[in-house]
């Protein structure tokens, strides 16, 4: 028996030859020609079906780009069928905070801190909460047909995983999060349901900074949103329940669970071999691999994409009006936004005095329908000071 | 279904199915002959596709909805992703997504057409569609660019059946 860890770094390092429906899918580890990926996606579905090896495959990413990973998965849905087969995919990612399909990044992320900071933040396709990713993180997509998603048998690979090969105990609550001790979050969910093919994919703290992640999230929940909520949770790392845990190990060892279903009945040598020669493939989410891919990144990495895509939400702040204008007033206005766009600017505030009043709307009405950014309190105000029609300038913002 | 037609008063008729003897059993007698009357002109039967939604159509208006069999499968749907008033979709593409215990489940649009109304209820109020997913929770109007593929869909009947064989 090899070891784990040479089953590891040999599922990383050596050069596989993934065979997929008779066509080589790798030449080398890091040599993939175009035409074969272009040749699996396009006749998938009219291949013999006796020819495919295996029903099971697992892709490995060289890529720790949250927007390239994203990206690969976004196209293996679109592009797959996954009629034949089952894939999954293991990626992990440089420090990112992601957010789900439906939900605000203003909520959910701390936005001053991330910029500064250069961690970026990324809107995905699936539903679910805000996660953070670093390289103490890894993600696991499980692909299938929309028929056979079933999270439940997805996750119970991952626990029995670290139950036999780390002795950690695991279980799965009713939202499909991992949890270990009496609540201790290690794993979190979610999937993308499409009209032929599903993914689910989650995430598994191995060992995250988890001060980093904590100061990431701090969003601004003072926002009022139809938006999709994240759900705080007490979160553990997978290695302060077992220090000889590691990423790598991991990988190797949720990699091997998860194929062996597909090669039950065979001898365990040659299992083992068959497991090593087909079961995986490093991959590099690039255009040149997978053509198209580049676009997919392009939009997911696009400024309207995660803001504009944003549900409507109603944020209010308190104005101070200038003293030329009010003496010591200062006024709660509320902005509604949609689609990143300002919907409507109301004034929140009882009692506000008729001349001041006349003066946001007016402003307010010049702000419909231009970008909204946490500046626009700040533009409301300063833009008081102005004469009219300096202040009533659609182009000042 | 009685709970339905009770709801089912003035604008939201078309989107009934056309269980007449339904109607002497809960609506009040003086009401009756004006729902008859709404019956005979505006009510539309339903059409259903595979993917488990449904569509009305009136006077060349499609109203969609995802059928009891879809909302039960999600589950607890939390976001609705409704298509743009004027966009204008292929029958069967992708047109918007439901949120359901984390997952964002795409919406298709059943025929094509051009959105004209989305329902703004469903929007603020996501658990609608698992109330009432033929009534108060239907989620857009379309006015059909080819009205001849509502006869390929499925009508009542068929969709049961097909929900029974896919069931075995």
């Amino acid at each position: 028996m090899m070891s784990l860890r040479n089953i590891a770094n040999m599922s990383l390092n050596i050069p596989l030859r993934a065979v997929v429906g008779g066509t080589n899918l790798l030449g080398s580890g890091t040599n993939l020609s175009n035409t074969g990926i272009v040749g699996c996606a396009t006749n998938v579905g009219t291949q013999d079906s006796s020819r495919i090896p295996f029903n099971r495959g697992v892709f490995i990413s060289q890529s720790t780009n949250i927007y390239s990973n994203l990206a690969f998965e976004d196209w293996l849905y679109k592009n797959w069928s996954f009629e034949k087969r089952n894939v999954m995919f293991i990626w992990q990612n440089s420090p990112c905070v992601v957010i789900g399909r439906h939900q605000n990044p203003y909520v959910e992320a701390n936005l001053q801190y991330l910029e500064s900071a250069g961690v970026p933040v990324v809107r995905r396709n699936s539903g679910g909460g805000a996660v953070y990713h670093d390289e103490g993180n890894l993600n696991c997509t499980f692909f299938t047909t929309r028929d056979r998603y079933n999270r439940k048998e997805n996750l119970e690979v991952i626990c029995q995983a670290l139950q036999e090969d780390f002795g950690i105990q695991a279980h799965v609550n009713h939202r499909d999060d991992i949890i270990i001790g009496q609540d201790f979050k290690v794993s979190g969910t979610a999937a993308k349901l499409g009209r032929q093919s599903a993914y689910h994919h989650c995430t598994l703290l191995v060992r995250t900074n988890k001060q980093q992640m904590k100061l990431a999230l701090q969003g601004d929940k003072n926002i009022q949103s139809k938006a999709t909520a994240s759900i705080p949770a007490l979160v553990m790392n997978l290695h302060d329940a077992n220090e000889d845990i590691s990423v790598q190990k991991l990988i190797s060892s949720i990699g091997r669970k998860y194929l062996e279903s597909s090669t039950k009945g065979i001898d365990a040598s040659s299992q083992q071999m068959y497991q090593l020669s087909n079961g995986y493939t490093l991959i590099n989410p690039t255009d040149d691999w997978f053509p198209g891919l580049a676009k997919v990144e392009a939009e997911l990495s696009s400024y309207s994409w995660l803001h504009n895509k944003t549900p409507r939400f109603t944020i209010t702040r308190p104005v101070t009006v200038p003293e030329c204008v009010a003496h010591n007033t200062t006024v709660n206005i509320a902005v509604q936004v949609y689609h990143g766009k300002v919907e409507d600017v109301k004034i929140a505030s009882q009692d506000v005095c008729p001349d001041v009043a006349d003066l946001i709307n007016e402003i307010g009405g010049a702000l419909k329908g231009s970008q909204y950014t946490p500046a626009i309190f700040n533009d409301l105000a300063s833009r008081m000071r102005l004469p009219q029609p300096l202040r009533n300038q659609r182009s000042v913002m | 279904m009685a709970r339905l037609l009770l709801h089912g008063v003035g604008s939201l008729l078309p989107r009934l199915s056309a269980s007449h003897h339904l109607y002497t059993v809960t609506l009040l007698p003086h009401t009756l002959h004006r729902h008859f009357t709404y019956a005979a002109t505006l009510l539309a039967e339903r059409k259903y596709t595979e993917k488990h939604e449904w569509v009305a159509v009136e006077d060349n208006i499609g109203t969609i909805g995802i059928t009891n069999y879809a909302q039960e499968s999600l589950g607890d749907i939390v976001y609705a992703q409704l298509p743009e008033v004027d966009a204008e979709y292929e029958q069967m593409e992708e047109c918007g997504a439901l949120e359901s215990v984390k997952a964002a489940s795409e919406l298709y649009s059943p025929v094509s057409g051009k959105v004209t109304a989305v329902n703004t209820a469903v929007e603020d109020q996501p658990s609608l569609i698992n109330q009432s997913c033929y009534d108060e929770g239907w989620l857009f109007k379309l006015e059909l660019t080819v009205p001849a593929e509502i006869d390929e869909l499925m009508d009542e009947d068929a969709y049961k059946k097909f929900l029974k064989e896919s069931e075995q």
